[in-house]
């Protein structure tokens, strides 16, 4: 079990806010962190790893105190079981995908379970390369390697999906997934996607105002509509000859094909939401 | 210097960062004339220097090179910081989270990252040591085969009207600055290439 309280103030773009945290993660579970820009979620995750220092409170693993203002402990960063993976992956360019790995390891000993995580993460063909030659989903995996080479006891995700397009972002999901359930380690993510959430998490916690709001399985938290929404967006575009619309949707724009009396009171701009109560399976 | 002013916080890091640009704004004579009254054989750094190496600061070889690494320091500590500063936060944070130490991060991974902005330093530093004038003339005089360097010796032919001399000098000299600046140029784009 991993408690983490503590208050920390933070001073931004968007001034100043005031973080009030009270989380408990247990053992080997996964949870998701959710809030919106600025909340202060990277923070959270930089105090849990020891990259920040909190103004007050404790942070505990275990039996093991990694933080308490009253008894002015703090523990580096080197000494926490943490991995982190940045949003930004932070693999050093001067090194080759291996030399990454390597340098994550204590001793050489360890090559047994570097040669396991290359095989698992298929990554054995990229170890002579270096990172600025790799594609972003190929450095996502590099850096999810090189923060569990260290046998964390919580693995600690920012953002780390979020530079992919969508299938890679489903193939990165299951390694994910199966390398939390394969090592059995926590783990904290911090993410904007609701899918992602509730296909990995057990628990979502959602940060605002610089306090954990709402937290709970993600389904009972994320509120799913009762009818199958498809998909809600803004009119780009109406052609009334071949009875299409074009609509813009966060994950990009579509065609739709509609019975012409569907058109009419439609306008460009408009904001419409589309629903479905039927479905059929691809894979 | 690099180490402390990227590493630490502390309240004297604004004087620290200032006293090691102080060169840049400084007139030449006031910089000499400070360090050639601390190299006399009476003041604290010269009489630390006799009774540590037998050595004498004022008017010496060693007493310019000692004054040539205080007067290039900007050259070569301001290039390297602003390059640290640089660097994504995420990379050190990434190198903590993996169990190593500050030192470690620094000298496997912050520091092989900036590589073109040390060797432009290194060449930077050097080119305009090789060519100070007034901080020499202050605290090693023009003493021939001790301290009459290169800039020195040609103010020296030009005011015994040797200007066959004098002229070869300044070429030697204006051909130097010019590879080196030539050098700089090549070695960044180099690497502009490599790292990017």
């Amino acid at each position: 079990m991993i408690e983490v309280r503590f208050e920390k103030a933070l001073s931004g773009q968007s001034g100043r806010l005031d973080l009030k945290i009270d989380l408990g993660l247990e053992k080997g579970g996964f949870y998701a962190l959710m809030g919106e820009s600025g909340a202060g979620k990277t923070s959270i995750l930089k105090i849990i790893a020891g990259l920040m220092r909190p103004d007050g409170g404790f942070i505990r693993y275990h039996d093991h105190i990694w933080y308490d203002d009253r008894s002015k402990v703090f523990v580096k960063p080197q000494m926490r079981k943490v991995g982190f993976v940045f949003q930004d992956y932070a693999l050093f360019p001067n090194m080759t995908v291996e030399q990454n790995l390597s340098y994550a390891l204590a001793d050489s000993i360890e090559n047994g379970l570097l040669n396991e995580i290359l095989e698992l993460m298929d990554l054995k063909s990229l170890v002579k390369s270096k990172p600025q030659q790799l594609s972003g989903g190929q450095q996502q995996r590099v850096a999810l390697a090189r923060a569990i080479l260290r046998k964390p006891e919580i693995v600690l995700l920012d953002e780390p999906l979020s530079a992919l397009d969508r299938k890679l972002r489903k193939k990165l999901q299951n390694d994910l997934e199966s390398l939390h359930k394969h090592y059995g380690f926590t783990t904290l993510m911090v993410t904007h996607d609701e899918s992602e959430v509730t296909r990995l998490a057990d628990e979502v916690f959602i940060l605002e105002k610089g306090e954990i709001l709402r937290k709970g399985p993600p389904l009972e938290i994320l509120n799913p509509a009762i009818s199958l929404e498809i998909v809600e967006g803004e009119i780009l575009s109406i052609n009334v000859d071949s009875e299409e619309l074009v609509i813009s949707q966060p994950n990009g724009i579509f065609k739709l094909s509609v019975g012409s009396h569907k058109l009419e009171g439609l306008s460009i701009g408009q904001h419409i939401k589309l629903t479905s109560k039927d479905w059929s399976i691809n894979e | 210097m690099v180490f402390v002013i990227t590493n630490y916080q502390f309240r004297l890091k604004n004087l620290l960062k200032s006293v090691v640009t102080l060169p840049l704004v400084l007139p030449p004579s006031v910089l000499g004339y400070y360090l050639l009254i601390s190299f006399q054989q009476d003041a604290f750094l010269g009489k630390w220097f006799g009774a540590l190496f037998d050595i004498q600061l004022a008017f010496s070889f060693e007493g310019i090179l000692l004054g040539s690494i205080i007067f290039s320091l900007p050259f070569m500590v301001n290039p390297v910081v602003s390059a640290l500063e640089t660097l994504p936060a995420s990379l050190r944070e990434a190198s903590f989270t993996l169990g190593k130490s500050g030192f470690t991060t620094y000298t496997k991974v912050l520091l092989p990252n900036i590589k073109p902005a040390i060797i432009t330093a290194i060449i930077m530093t050097f080119a305009h040591t090789i060519g100070e004038f007034g901080v020499i003339l202050m605290i090693g005089g023009n003493i021939p085969g001790e301290t009459r360097v290169a800039s020195l010796a040609i103010y020296h032919e030009l005011e015994a009207l040797n200007y066959d001399i004098a002229d070869s000098y300044s070429l030697i000299l204006l051909v130097f600055s010019l590879s080196v600046l030539l050098i700089v140029y090549f070695f960044q784009k180099r690497f502009k290439t490599d790292f990017t």
